[in-house]
């Protein structure tokens, strides 16, 4: 079942030229967790304020569970949507004890099963014991909780997650996006999570929604996301790749790093480039080889090479860790594309 | 915000505002000191049982605001320190006529002759000195002896702000023509004559020794005495050929359209009562208005030679002499 | 565990209680120019009508204007420079007794200007006790001290005036980062560059706020200028009104007054446009205190003489005024209905003035465009019109239009509405700008309706600052001398009032007396609720 419906939503802020949002169509199913993935400024984090009912579409409309919250000229308040919003902040109430800020959203409650649903929320969110701290008290990662529990604590139709994890130092970052999963999955909540950050998407998200300059450029599972964008922008944006011009002739793709299948059948004669994955790229040493290594950058888990191509094209490689070669060497190179993506050729 | 609910039912608690004042109280707009006039007051409503609720101000701007509730009139009884106010208060229809036993016994020259309004106390306008600074020889008998260069840098007077002055200026202006006046007050000026806020500070600056020489009303000499300051006082030009000297009258006057308009023509009547003129006289050492009252300390009227000029004609000059005064000093 | 919600719905309803917000900020909005604009309208009407300046002339108003202006810059730099070093010293450093000095540095906002020039009169004016003692000393009777004039306006004023900036200037030397004028040193700059290049220039929004409420304060004081013999816009208004018993000319010359205060307030709009707010949020550390070494003792001289002079010469002239406990006590006993009628009157428009103005910072901050700009420069206006002109407009208005509410003691609190909203909303509006926004949208997607955001987030963020304003306005109140003279109903005296009618009775005992009373409870409250912050109960 869809929880939450966007469809041709635009949205334009006063004053500016450019819309913040373009005919914006998107649906979450009920338990998913849909990651929306752009660079700063694309109008992802509008979506979420939009969804939330801090912003006001023009254009479009919004279904929550099956309910019209907003039909681009009445909107339903924020009060009256049923989400839970997590800042990148976190917006934590300064004046209020962990405990108080999470029963915040309980006052219809009676005061015993407020006490109780919170007693409960901070078991889920491992915070017991921090219930008369305040804000100031408790430590990045803490604070985050706080932020999370408070907004389960309602129990929202869905978790709204605006970059959770940016304020965050990196070793925390992996621990607390573990955390998070686990806690999404024991509630079974529908969460939308904003971020600029890929691995992030790919990590805690079941679909992915690519958004640019407002505009959304694909929506699919993370590993199709990956593996075949459907824009240049999307396989660049999402990790290292490389884009090898080539021409089609004859059924087959002929670029200068090998021959590919032309699995989208273009015509004859048509120029695109293939996009290529480091991880997808092996080298070997041979004399004399096609190419020659430019750079190698040490990632720990892996050796990122840049080779250089006759044609002066680079191409990025991925190899063990523990494979090292000296910067010069003559190179031969198996291109062993797992998913054939083409474009073509741009002017 | 439980704390704002406290602090709005403590000030609840204070004090419930008060009503719109009732009827049977008489309201009076004083021009006058609350020292003089309370002690009145507080006999008057010993005597009638009407509660009074007592507004002290400056008269001009008690007039004013006399003037700004014209539509719905909040005051019963106005109480001027000068007659040219009411005068004019007259002219603009503010002002209720009454006539009675008591206010015939008082002068004539003191008194509306539309009826709008009556002197009830006076107040002379006289030369104080100080006595360390001014040997008895040298003391000025006349206002126009202050012209003389040995009284430079000594000489003080309130400015118009305190109508009494204005009253004094208007009255030479009327007796001595404008020429004249100017002629005087310039060399007054040339003197080095200084001009002060009010009254209290002429008689506490001559008292104190800022000034040797003030011009200020009778009252302000009893009041000095009483504060022990070495002051002497002047009747001006009182010989057979002089001047003689303003008295200005203190006024009362029924507003029009009053709420309660018959407790004011009591109080005007008490005032004029001997009762009531013992009071004024004893409290604040002015000078009965009304024939045969005691004057008890004070200089009776009879004794004090006065230039005659009636009160509408001070009001018709007043205009006039206020462009004069404030043609030679902008601190008039 | 997702929650059963109303699938069927198809339209959105507008919510019920964004609509009940909208209504209640109009009407809001309606309240707050219905209460401001009609004396100004009044007023700038009157000057039309008048259409002539009277006796006045062109040369003399523009001398006036220029009086008036000097007058006020000058008492605005000589509080700076009162208040800046005083506050440096109490915040910054291990100045001895600091804390007293905080608090007592604060004391001189409950005086009221007239008190204080009353006290330097007596002390300093040609007659005073200075050259009287001075006089006996030398044996020479010279004069050597007249305060009376300019000079004396000056300085009285920025005495009085002065603990407006020090208060700003103080909690903004708390609220900055200690950290930036560290690295300030490690740069190579000595402790009085950083001074001047670093801390300073931090301070500037706050000192430019503070320097502003003493400017329209200087701009709009009668009663101390009145005293001090110095001719300035106010004095001459009333001059106007009571002597000439001209109001056209009265009302021409408060238009002037009333356009030169909005001049300023738009030059001040422009030059703080780009203002920045001390962050309120965060871990600020607290700075260590610098040691005054070999100059504690001076910097003790320093402050004390600063006190000295604006809170225990004022206050022991008014003691040997007042005489014997005795006369005291029986002052008390006597007056105690005025000092009731004070407390009340200055504690409704307070709290009526804390509840207002956190409703329209509120509501400002939300409206869009100009609107709120709009608004909080309209109630900015309330501040520039002259007491004695604004009690006369108030008569006229309210007597025709509000008759059962002229006449009342609730006329007066209207008044001082109109005369001290300001100070409330714009502290309020200061205090709501340094919250982050996202914490209104985490209560808002609480479903929490706007109102309980305001009630249950905004309201306890910005306690300490309603507190604060609601002192602020107690106090501006408690002083209210001009246009209570006018208003007040017949027998409703308060405790400016009374000291206003013994002084100009010349029984200074009693004026002593109720000065005095009138000072320790307009302080009080200030005393109560620093005791409360000290203990962290605010």
């Amino acid at each position: 079942m869809k929880l939450i419906e966007l469809s041709g939503v635009s949205l334009t802020y006063p004053n500016a030229v450019e819309p913040a949002l373009h005919d914006l169509s998107l649906d979450v199913k009920e338990g998913a967790t849909l990651s929306i993935l752009g660079p700063s400024g694309c109008g992802k984090t509008t979506v979420l304020r939009a969804i939330a009912g801090f912003e006001h579409p023009q254009a479009g409309e919004i279904r929550i569970a099956g309910r019209l919250v907003c039909d681009g000229k009445q909107c339903v308040p924020p009060e009256e949507r049923g989400v839970g919003m997590v800042f990148q902040d976190y917006a934590l109430f300064p004046h209020l004890t962990v405990t108080q800020n999470i029963a915040f959203g309980l006052r219809r409650l009676a005061p015993r099963a407020a006490a109780d649903a919170v007693t409960h929320i901070l078991d889920l969110v491992g915070l017991a014991g921090f219930e008369d701290r305040y804000p100031h008290e408790l430590s990045g990662g803490q604070q985050q909780r706080v932020a999370i529990a408070r907004a389960l604590a309602p129990k929202p139709v869905v978790l709204l997650l605006d970059e959770p994890f940016s304020n965050l130092d990196p070793d925390m970052r992996g621990q607390m996006r573990e955390e998070v999963q686990e806690i999404l999955r024991r509630t079974g909540i529908t969460a939308v999570l904003v971020t600029h950050d890929h691995d992030e998407a790919f990590a805690m998200a079941d679909r992915i929604a690519v958004l640019n300059r407002g505009r959304l450029e694909q929506v699919d599972d993370p590993e199709s996301i990956y593996h075949t964008p459907s824009t240049p922008f999307v396989a660049n944006f999402v990790g290292q790749a490389d884009f090898l011009p080539g021409r089609v002739e004859n059924g087959k793709i002929h670029t200068e790093a090998g021959v590919f299948e032309n699995v989208t059948g273009h015509p004859h004669g048509t120029a695109v480039e293939i996009m290529i994955r480091p991880d997808d790229v092996h080298i070997t040493p041979a004399s004399p080889g096609t190419a020659q290594i430019a750079g190698r950058q040490f990632r720990g888990s892996e050796n990122l090479y840049t080779v250089l191509l006759p044609s002066g094209q680079y191409l990025h490689s991925s190899e063990a860790s523990t494979t090292v070669y000296p910067i010069g060497t003559s190179v031969e190179l198996t291109v062993a594309a797992t998913h054939i993506v083409t474009f073509v050729k741009r002017r | 915000m439980t704390a704002t609910a406290l602090l709005l039912s403590l000030s609840g608690a204070l004090y419930p505002l008060p009503a719109e004042a009732a009827p049977d109280r008489l309201v009076i707009y004083s021009g006058r000191k609350e020292k003089a006039l309370k002690p009145v007051v507080d006999a008057f409503t010993k005597q009638t049982g009407i509660p009074v609720d007592l507004k002290v101000g400056k008269t001009a701007g008690l007039a004013n605001e006399i003037r700004m509730e014209k539509a719905r009139p909040r005051g019963d009884l106005y109480i001027s320190t000068e007659s040219g106010i009411v005068e004019i208060l007259t002219k603009d229809g503010l002002l209720e006529p009454h006539q009675s036993a008591a206010t015939k016994a008082v002068a004539d020259d003191f008194k509306s002759a539309a009826g709008t309004w009556t002197g009830i106390s006076g107040r002379a306008r006289i030369i104080l000195y100080n006595k360390n600074l001014v040997p008895e020889k040298d003391v000025p008998r006349s206002i126009f002896a202050l012209t003389d260069p040995k009284w430079k840098g000594q000489l003080a007077i309130a400015g118009t702000r305190e109508r009494t002055t204005l009253a004094w200026a208007t009255a030479l202006v009327a007796s001595k023509g404008e020429a004249f006046t100017r002629d005087y007050l310039k060399g007054l000026h040339a003197n080095g004559l200084k001009i002060l806020a009010d009254n209290t500070e002429v008689w506490q600056g001559v008292g104190r020794g800022e000034f040797a020489i003030g011009l200020t009303n009778s009252p302000n000499y009893y009041l000095s005495r009483q504060n022990n300051l070495p002051v002497g006082v002047i009747y001006p030009d009182q010989d057979a050929s002089g001047w003689g000297t303003p008295v200005n009258p203190n006024v009362a006057a029924v507003i029009k359209g009053a709420p309660n308009p018959e407790a004011a023509r009591k109080f005007i009547d008490f005032v004029l009562s001997p009762d009531g003129q013992r009071i004024l006289v004893t409290q604040d050492y002015e000078i009965p208005l009304v024939d045969n009252a005691d004057a008890g300390a004070v200089l009776p009227l009879k004794s004090i030679k006065r230039p005659a000029v009636s009160a509408e004609r001070l009001a018709e000059l007043e205009e006039a002499t206020l462009k004069l005064l404030t043609s030679l000093d902008p601190n008039w | 565990m997702t929650q059963a919600a109303p699938m069927t719905l198809a339209r959105p309803a507008p919510a019920a209680s964004g609509w009940f917000a909208q209504a209640g900020a109009i009407a809001l909005l309606a309240g707050v120019g219905l209460l401001i604009l009609p004396p100004l309208l009044y007023l700038a009407s009157s000057a039309i009508q008048a259409g002539t300046l009277g006796t006045l002339s062109i040369g003399s108003l523009a001398g006036l204007a220029l009086t008036t202006l000097a007058l006020a810059a000058l008492a605005t730099v000589w509080a700076m420079l009162l208040a800046l070093p005083l506050a440096w010293l109490v915040v910054r450093t291990d100045l001895p007794f600091r804390n007293v000095c905080r608090w007592l540095a604060v004391v001189p906002l409950a005086i009221p200007s007239y008190i204080g020039a009353m006290a330097y009169i007596a002390l300093l004016g040609p007659v005073g006790s200075l050259n009287a003692w001075l006089a006996a000393l030398t044996g020479s009777h010279q004069q050597w001290m007249n305060i009376y004039g300019f000079w004396g306006g000056v300085f009285v004023l920025g005495l009085f005036t002065y603990p407006y900036i020090f208060l700003l200037a103080s909690a903004a030397l708390e609220a900055t980062n200690p950290s930036v004028e560290e690295t300030a040193r490690s740069l190579g700059e000595g402790p009085l560059g950083v001074l001047r290049r670093v801390t300073l220039p931090m301070l500037r929004p706050s000192i430019m706020a503070g320097g502003l409420l003493v400017f329209l304060y200087a701009l709009s004081d009668f009663g101390s200028l009145s005293l001090l013999r110095v001719h300035v816009f106010t004095t001459a208004i009333y001059h106007q009104l009571n002597t000439r018993f001209d109001q056209a000319a009265a009302a021409m010359l408060s238009f002037v007054l009333v356009l030169l205060t909005l001049a300023v307030l738009v030059g001040q709009h422009a030059l703080l446009s780009r203002r920045s707010y001390v962050t309120i949020t965060g871990t600020a550390r607290v700075a260590r205190p610098v040691p005054l070494g070999r100059w504690r003792w001076p910097a003790v001289l320093l402050a004390g003489g600063i006190l000295g002079l604006s809170v225990f010469v004022p206050l022991g002239v008014l003691i040997a005024q007042t005489g014997t406990a005795g006369q005291f006590l029986d002052v008390l006993g006597e007056q105690w209905s005025f000092i009731k009628n004070s407390l009340a009157l200055a504690g409704a428009a307070a709290t009526l003035a804390m509840i207002v103005g956190f409703l329209i910072a509120f509501s400002a901050k939300r409206a869009t465009g100009n609107t709120g700009a709009a608004l909080l420069g309209t109630i900015q206006m309330g501040y520039a019109i002259p007491g004695t002109v604004l009690g006369l407009s108030l008569i006229l208005l309210y007597n025709t239009y509000l008759p059962w509410l002229y006449g009342t003691a609730g006329v007066l609190v209207l008044a001082y509405l109109i005369r001290f909203l300001t100070q409330s909303v714009q502290g309020i509006d200061a205090a709501l700008a340094g919250i982050n926004p996202h914490l209104e949208e985490a209560a808002r997607s609480l479903a929490a309706s706007p109102g309980a955001v305001l009630r249950r987030v905004l309201a306890p963020l910005v306690r300490p600052t309603l507190f604060a304003v609601w002192t602020l306005v107690f106090i501006s109140a408690m002083k209210e001398l001009d246009a209570t003279l006018l208003l007040r109903p017949a027998g409703f005296d308060t405790l400016p009032v009374r000291v206003y009618i013994h002084t100009v009775e010349a029984e200074y005992g009693k004026a002593g007396a109720l000065a005095l009373l009138l000072i320790a409870f307009t302080a009080l409250p200030w005393l109560v609720v620093t005791r409360l912050r000290d203990k962290k109960l605010v």
